[in-house]
């Protein structure tokens, strides 16, 4: 089971071909999309930030997700809040929603262990954070890597959208052998 | 998903641990609580509402209990409220956490905010290096701890008098380097030295000229941090100072020094700065740097002034007040000596102040080691992202924070069975 967060979200909708590949491929899976990473790219579209035009853009391109999934028992909201606070690490957020939407998905899938959540996010904290609570936790570049090791995807067309993103100030450069060997650093951890 | 569930019941799990009746229970305490609030801030339901995207029968309903708050909607309401989102969940205060939402919630001048808002930011972090890994509290060491317990054995009771406030601050000044068997020579890390004996965590930032810094003490809770837009020499003698606070156990919560608040003339301020100038300038060392420049008995010149300051490491402000407590300098010609500019003095003698490190603005930025340390070997583990390093650090490029500190650790991607 698949829950896609805020962070890969945007990065999504950076490049509409990468996202058109990695809906292909995650389509054939169970996908959850859970409230508070609709409602962290409403925050995030409002804000000034340079990546508040691709969560506007991610809002709209919604459609392949089915309906969120609200967060809203006490043990869930609890640890949201505490997993929240770790992921933000004392640094001051831009707006009210900052990483609460990673930490929501990270509240529900943790407690789902049997559906084996995957959670597939750009923000190196909350994959961190996701590891320790038993969820595994893939960013988009490490979903590339994937993709070449089982057939889904050529190292070309993978390092032609790892350069889209570099060019959009999304990511750093990858080349296809970084990409093909899984020689990602920050992005290819935990 | 299915219709109207929410959570892992839309999953098709079981929901929670929580049976409904305290579940319900939950839903009304946390409503109850943002009923309160916004009512403390005056604020109609419907307001609420049109601030965060909910009707006013919506509000009403969370307010009564009848429907839960999202985890989306709950930090826009508390944002709304101008409260944390932990106390409309109800959650008990930490110590450092309760600290923090205080430093918070204080208002106050301009100039101590950003002082403020770093306290708060370590605090903070001190909280969740605490309860994600284990971090255990500061402890001093068996010298600090004596210090500690003499200090608020022998001094308890507040100073009636100028004279008596430069007696106990003397007093205390020197027990402590006896204690400490630091000798009379200068001070060298006098933040390393706080936090070795302590128990204190120091974090040096620049935080603006118009503030000097603060102390936070209560319970096992303590930190100084100190500005260092201001010359390292008064830097020092603001952690030394804030240390005389911490030592006698000042009733106050929090001790913020805004422009001259160290140097008003009040008993308990005077007792703090007597006895920062005899850590920092004991007699015996400092007539003994005399003695070896050949000063006559009792008489200090230009010269002399600036090289006491390159070798304690103080102002010239601190240093002249000192020599006058002594008794080797006399009011007068101290003022005239301030009166010459301290930057011109230190030209005019290089020969004795190499470094100028006592007139030098350093803007360094120091997080206290105890959160520093720990923080990096959390991030190392993997225990914790780079977030709380980054923040202790003052650094925001985390990619190349990630490459220092963990591109040696782990090159490969980690293996996965996951089967797209």
């Amino acid at each position: 089971m698949w829950f896609p967060e805020t962070s890969a979200l945007v990065t999504l909708a950076v490049h509409l071909p990468l996202q058109q590949a990695v809906v292909a491929v995650l389509s054939a899976h169970r996908l959850v999309l859970v409230k508070a990473v609709v409602a962290e790219l409403e925050e995030l579209a409002m804000t000034s930030d340079i990546t508040a035009t691709w969560a506007g853009t991610a809002l709209s391109q919604l459609d392949w997700l089915p309906e969120p999934v609200p967060l809203d028992d006490p043990v869930g909201v609890e640890l949201a809040v505490s997993l929240q606070e770790e992921i933000a690490g004392g640094r001051p957020l831009k707006h009210p929603m900052e990483h609460f939407g990673e930490a929501a998905v990270i509240s529900l899938a943790c407690r789902a262990q049997r559906l084996k959540p995957l959670m597939l996010c750009d923000d190196y904290n909350a994959r961190v954070a996701a590891k320790n609570h038993g969820v595994e936790p893939l960013s988009v570049h490490k979903l590339l890597h994937l993709m070449i090791r089982q057939g889904k995807m050529t190292a070309a067309e993978a390092a032609g959208f790892a350069a889209a993103l570099h060019a959009a100030g999304r990511a750093q450069d990858y080349t296809a052998e970084e990409l093909s060997s899984g020689r990602l650093a920050r992005v290819g951890q935990p | 998903m299915t219709e109207g569930m929410t959570g892992l019941a839309a999953l098709g799990l079981p929901e929670t641990t929580l049976d409904s009746a305290e579940s319900e229970q939950y839903a009304v305490q946390v409503g109850t609580r943002v009923a309160a609030a916004r009512k403390r801030r005056g604020m109609t339901g419907t307001e609420l509402g049109e601030k965060v995207g909910l009707r006013k029968d919506q509000i009403s309903k969370i307010e009564s209990g009848r429907r839960r708050l999202d985890i989306s909607e709950l930090p826009r309401v508390a944002a709304a409220l101008g409260v944390p989102v932990r106390s409309l969940l109800g959650q008990p205060d930490r110590p450092a956490l309760a600290i923090a939402g205080r430093l918070a919630a204080e208002a106050g001048p301009d100039a101590v905010l950003s002082v403020r808002r770093r306290a708060r930011q370590l605090l903070e972090i001190e909280d969740l290096l605490t309860q994600v890994t284990g971090m255990p509290p500061a402890r001093p060491s068996p010298q600090g701890h004596r210090v500690v317990e003499q200090a608020r054995a022998n001094f308890a009771a507040r100073p009636r008098s100028r004279a008596e406030a430069q007696r106990q601050g003397r007093e205390l000044a020197e027990l402590t380097r006896r204690e400490l068997d630091l000798g009379s020579d200068a001070l060298g890390d006098i933040a390393g030295l706080i936090e070795q004996h302590f128990a204190v965590d120091v974090a040096l930032s620049p935080l603006g000229s118009d503030i000097d810094g603060l102390c936070v003490h209560s319970g096992a809770v303590a930190l100084i941090l100190a500005s260092t837009d201001s010359p390292d020499g008064r830097v020092r003698f603001t952690l030394a100072h804030e240390l005389g606070h911490h030592l006698l156990d000042d009733p106050r919560e929090v001790i913020e020094e805004a422009e001259r608040d160290m140097f008003a003339d009040t008993a308990v301020e005077r007792r703090a700065s007597a006895f920062a100038g005899h850590l920092l300038m004991p007699e015996r060392g400092v007539r003994s740097v005399l003695a070896w420049l050949g000063a006559e008995p009792d008489t200090v010149s230009e010269r002399a002034v600036i090289a006491l300051m390159e070798h304690f490491g103080v102002s010239m402000a601190a240093l002249i007040y000192q020599l006058n407590i002594i008794g080797v300098l006399s009011y007068d010609d101290g003022q005239q000596l301030r009166s010459r500019g301290v930057t011109s003095l230190v030209e005019r003698h290089r020969d004795v102040a190499p470094s100028g490190a006592a007139t030098t603005v350093s803007h360094i930025r120091r997080p206290p080691e105890r959160l520093a340390r720990q923080a990096l070997a959390a991030a190392q583990e993997q225990r914790l992202g780079l977030s709380v390093l980054a923040s202790l650090l003052e650094r925001d490029d985390d990619e190349q924070l990630w490459q220092e500190i963990m591109a040696s650790q782990t090159q490969a991607t980690a293996s996965t069975d996951i089967v797209l």
